[in-house]
């Protein structure tokens, strides 16, 4: 039999002040970054705020500053240049500008084509793709996410409030949203662009973090079962962390894994997606040890209902 | 063995069917680009019928245009604005879709928007003025048989010439390619009545005679089919006026012979043959005759004869036997211009032409002023009926259209990410795979089996349902492999429980499986909850994540616990477990 790790008697609670610390930091800024992109403030990428997104190559080589330049000049607003790496052709760039209007028969995108290849007479621009996504429709993407985003949290908080007592509920609500946030301020700071499908991938984290949560749970509760001692609770919550971790550190790597995979080798369009998936099997994995479980134990002690 | 039997069962059955559900998908994908190129000119029906059969490449990995266009409803008259965008997507559709093969995917949503997905198109000048354009309806009166027969035949003796040139080079392959003419008797034998039947009648509302109908329609097979008549021996049967003895050249051919003939008629010395004021026009859609698609190629005077900006109160109806109809209106000058074309051109048919296609070419019965009547064969169904009505007012009161969203992904973008996503999920499986082997060993290969079948399982039934493979849904079907697996992980860490409590290992493999199912369950419940949302509220590439993704874990259910069961019952008495 091969094993990574048995059952290690690790005193994960006594480290609970450290691990509420780390949390409460990365959790605020998270809350920052929320309230900040619902004002509008932040990357937003076109998919919620309309703009025009064009992709493509050159046939020599061109510097990211030079592709700069050649955009401000033709007096595009708010560009945003990507050097795209891991294609075959050097030289490759992904350029977003909010500008959406046609203006006398000649569109967005090809105004920013034309300023693309007028810029460089030694060197050939070929499109490889457009994207140009109008204030209306952009609108409407924001609402059915929101849509989305709440019927996906009451759904879960549902399935919280059928799974759980009120106390491992509440614990398992607040490790959910603070893994989801603390992705969500992670992406804010390395200024990712939101997009759907960052949404999206942060919607699945949710889903995906609570599994952990719910495992460790539920050995928690049948530990319980043998112990009738106020002393008990902390050790058995304990004990019961430790035997799970085998399997809670195994299916994080498995996904982790994966979605590593996904990150290196899956392209562009889907690397912030996978680099948001990464940091929320990792955050959710902590979470499950660490928060979720605390917190039962802190509000146990401060107004003890299991144990009176 | 009970259970053991059902699994076994159900595990044939379901791979039986996973088969069965993607054969045409895998038929398709192991072809050969020429080998493609050639079942599509040789049997279109059924490269049509094994691409809608089968799984489909979305935008974003095959290229293509996708755009979304909003109706102006508010440049349209208040009383004309309920089923705008009915009509908006029916010009549309009819301008995209005439050959069906690029697979358009045209929709509603929401109150005022279209989605138009064009995957496979490249051209998208050509693209933005097929959907952004208003309709033009107009009126044109047909060139008459004796003419049209002369074009016809100089076109028949231009293409023979053409083949015995080509046949005569060496190089043959350079030369263009003109399909050799069927014998005639291989046509479905066109009887009069089928002919008669799809006659249409334009007369004054009320009063009027229709006339022909349901006279007699006999006599007049109007095949051509010939040998020597490459272009001509394509059609079935020409337009007849049965009151009148008169032929009209407007001729149906089986709809799988449209690209023969749109070659021939794209051919330099073609077109140079047709005089300038002569239009060949192809009818709007396909028609059903004899369990054949139909299509039809009429042969009209350029001249616009009427606009279709003068109809009003357009409307289904019968007529006074009962039969499908439109009426339609006209008031004030255009009543006059309109009276005197039909009065002057009596027994005549007069196409109506959408954007250049002709939606039908109706007989005039009589001189009509104020009140037409458009009286459709006897075949006519309401849908038939009411698409005539949605094309006559589609003219009438055109709905304008701005595109609102336009994304184009060029084919070189679209087949990167193929590669991108195909090495990406093999690398990922093949990782698991192993980490699972090795880490479980026996016991682990055996989860991989379960893994390998929840793959097949899941492509098979995108395929079957015949869904849009997009990148998102690549990263779905990735994740289900790092997720899926847990679901053996769950079982073999209790069964490693079991066996460390010192219970012997048959009875802890079966205790590891009782034990863990609820586990395994609930611990995927919330990742099919969030797909499920992301399902109901996401559009386009969060959709093909979430489909991917919930189908992966629902199927590992089965896969995870069922399947890999059966193997370790395949042995009835462990003493050593590899775990």
């Amino acid at each position: 039999m091969f094993r990574l790790i048995g059952v290690p008697n690790i005193d994960f609670i006594a480290k609970r002040n450290i691990a509420f610390l780390i949390s409460g930091v990365l959790s605020g800024i998270g809350i920052v970054a929320l309230v900040m992109l619902m004002f509008g403030k932040g990357n937003m990428g076109i998919d919620f705020a309309g703009g025009t997104m064009v992709q493509g190559y050159y046939d020599q080589a061109v510097s990211i500053d030079e592709v700069r330049s050649a955009v401000d000049k033709a007096g595009f607003s708010g560009a945003t240049i990507q050097e795209l790496t891991g294609r075959e052709q050097a030289s490759s760039f992904l350029v977003r500008v909010k500008e959406t209007e046609t203006v006398n028969g000649v569109s967005a995108a090809q105004r920013l084509i034309g300023a693309l290849t007028t810029g460089f007479p030694s060197a050939t621009f070929h499109k490889d793709s457009e994207h140009t996504i109008g204030p209306a429709v952009g609108e409407s993407l924001r609402k059915d996410t929101f849509w989305a985003i709440v019927i996906s949290v009451l759904a879960i908080l549902t399935y919280i409030a059928i799974r759980f007592d009120f106390r491992g509920g509440v614990a398992a609500t607040i490790a959910t949203f603070h893994d989801v946030l603390i992705v969500l301020g992670v992406m804010y700071l390395l200024h990712v662009e939101m997009t759907l499908l960052l949404v999206t991938a942060l919607l699945t984290l949710a889903g995906y973090s609570l599994t952990d949560t719910v495992v460790v749970y539920d050995r928690i509760r049948e530990n319980l079962k043998k112990f009738r001692k106020k002393s008990d609770f902390v050790p058995t919550v304990n004990r019961s962390i430790n035997e799970t971790l085998s399997r809670t550190i195994l299916t994080a790597s498995t996904v982790l894994l994966v979605v590593i995979v996904l990150f290196f080798f899956g392209g562009e369009v889907l690397r912030d997606f996978s680099l948001a998936m990464i940091l929320g099997v990792a955050v959710g994995t902590y979470s499950s040890i660490f928060v979720a479980s605390t917190i039962m134990v802190v509000w146990e002690a401060k107004s003890p209902k299991r144990f009176k | 063995m009970r259970t053991q039997s059902w699994r076994i069962v159900i595990t044939i059955g379901l791979t039986a069917l996973a088969l069965w559900a993607s054969w045409k998908t895998l038929r398709l994908w192991t072809m050969s680009d020429t080998d493609r190129q050639t079942l599509l000119e040789r049997d279109p029906d059924s490269y049509k019928n094994l691409v809608q059969g089968g799984m489909r490449l979305g935008l974003d990995l095959q290229g293509g245009i996708h755009t979304v266009v909003r109706v102006k409803l508010e440049d349209i008259p208040v009383a004309a604005r309920e089923d705008a965008v009915e009509r908006a997507k029916e010009i549309i559709r009819n301008r995209v879709d005439p050959e069906g093969v690029f697979e358009p995917v045209i929709q509603k949503q929401g109150e005022d928007r279209i989605i138009v997905d064009l995957p496979g198109w490249k051209d998208e000048k050509r693209a933005e003025q097929l959907i952004g354009q208003t309709a033009r309806l107009e009126f044109k009166l047909m060139e008459t048989f004796e003419a049209a027969s002369l074009i016809v035949d100089r076109i028949d003796s231009i293409v023979v010439a053409t083949n015995a040139r080509s046949a005569g080079l060496a190089n043959a392959a350079s030369a263009p390619e003109i399909k050799a003419t069927p014998p005639a008797d291989t046509k479905p034998n066109t009887s009069a009545d089928t002919a008669g039947a799809s006659k249409d009648v334009l007369s004054e509302l009320l009063g009027a005679d229709t006339g022909a109908k349901g006279a007699d329609t006999a006599g007049e097979e109007s095949v051509l089919a010939d040998s020597t008549k490459p272009f001509s021996g394509l059609f079935m049967y020409s337009l007849d006026n049965d009151r009148t003895k008169t032929r009209w050249p407007a001729f149906t051919f089986a709809s799988s012979d449209r690209k023969g003939i749109e070659r021939i008629l794209a051919m330099p010395e073609v077109q140079a043959a047709i005089p300038s004021d002569v239009e060949l026009a192809m009818s709007t859609r396909d028609g059903i005759e004899n369990n054949i698609e139909v299509s039809k190629v009429y042969f009209l005077k350029k001249e616009v004869r009427f606009l279709g900006e003068s109809l009003e109160n357009i409307r289904v109806s019968q007529d006074q036997f009962g039969a499908r109809a439109v009426d339609f209106g006209l008031s004030g000058a255009s009543a006059g211009k309109f009276g005197s074309l039909t009065g002057n051109n009596t027994d005549k048919p007069l196409a109506i032409v959408l954007d250049d296609k002709v939606e039908s070419a109706p007989f005039i019965n009589s001189r009509i002023t104020r009140n037409g009547q458009i009286t459709l064969g006897g075949s006519a169904t309401m849908d038939d009926a009411s698409m005539l009505a949605t094309v006559l007012k589609a003219g009438a009161l055109p709905a304008p259209v701005e595109i609102i969203e336009k994304n184009l992904v060029g084919p070189t973008l679209g087949s990167d990410s193929i590669r991108k996503g195909l090495t990406s999920s093999l690398i990922a499986l093949a990782l698991i795979l192993l980490f699972i082997g090795v880490y479980y060993r026996v016991s682990g290969m055996i989860a991989d089996v379960g893994l390998i079948f929840n793959l097949v399982f899941l492509l098979a039934m995108m395929a079957g349902l015949g869904s849009t493979l997009t990148m998102p849904g690549i990263a779905g079907i990735i994740l289900t492999i790092g997720i899926s697996v847990d679901s053996n992980i769950l079982i073999f860490e209790r069964i490693r429980e079991e066996l460390f409590a010192g219970k012997p290992v048959r009875a802890a493999i079966d205790a590891g499986y009782d034990r863990a199912l609820v586990t395994v369950i609930d611990s995927h419940v919330t990742t099919l909850i969030t797909a499920a949302a992301l399902w109901i509220f996401g559009t386009g590439p969060v959709r093909g994540f979430a489909t991917s993704l919930f189908w992966g874990v629902s199927i590992s259910l089965l896969t995870a616990v069922v399947i890999t069961k059966m193997i370790f019952d395949f042995r009835k008495s462990y003493k050593t477990l590899s775990i």
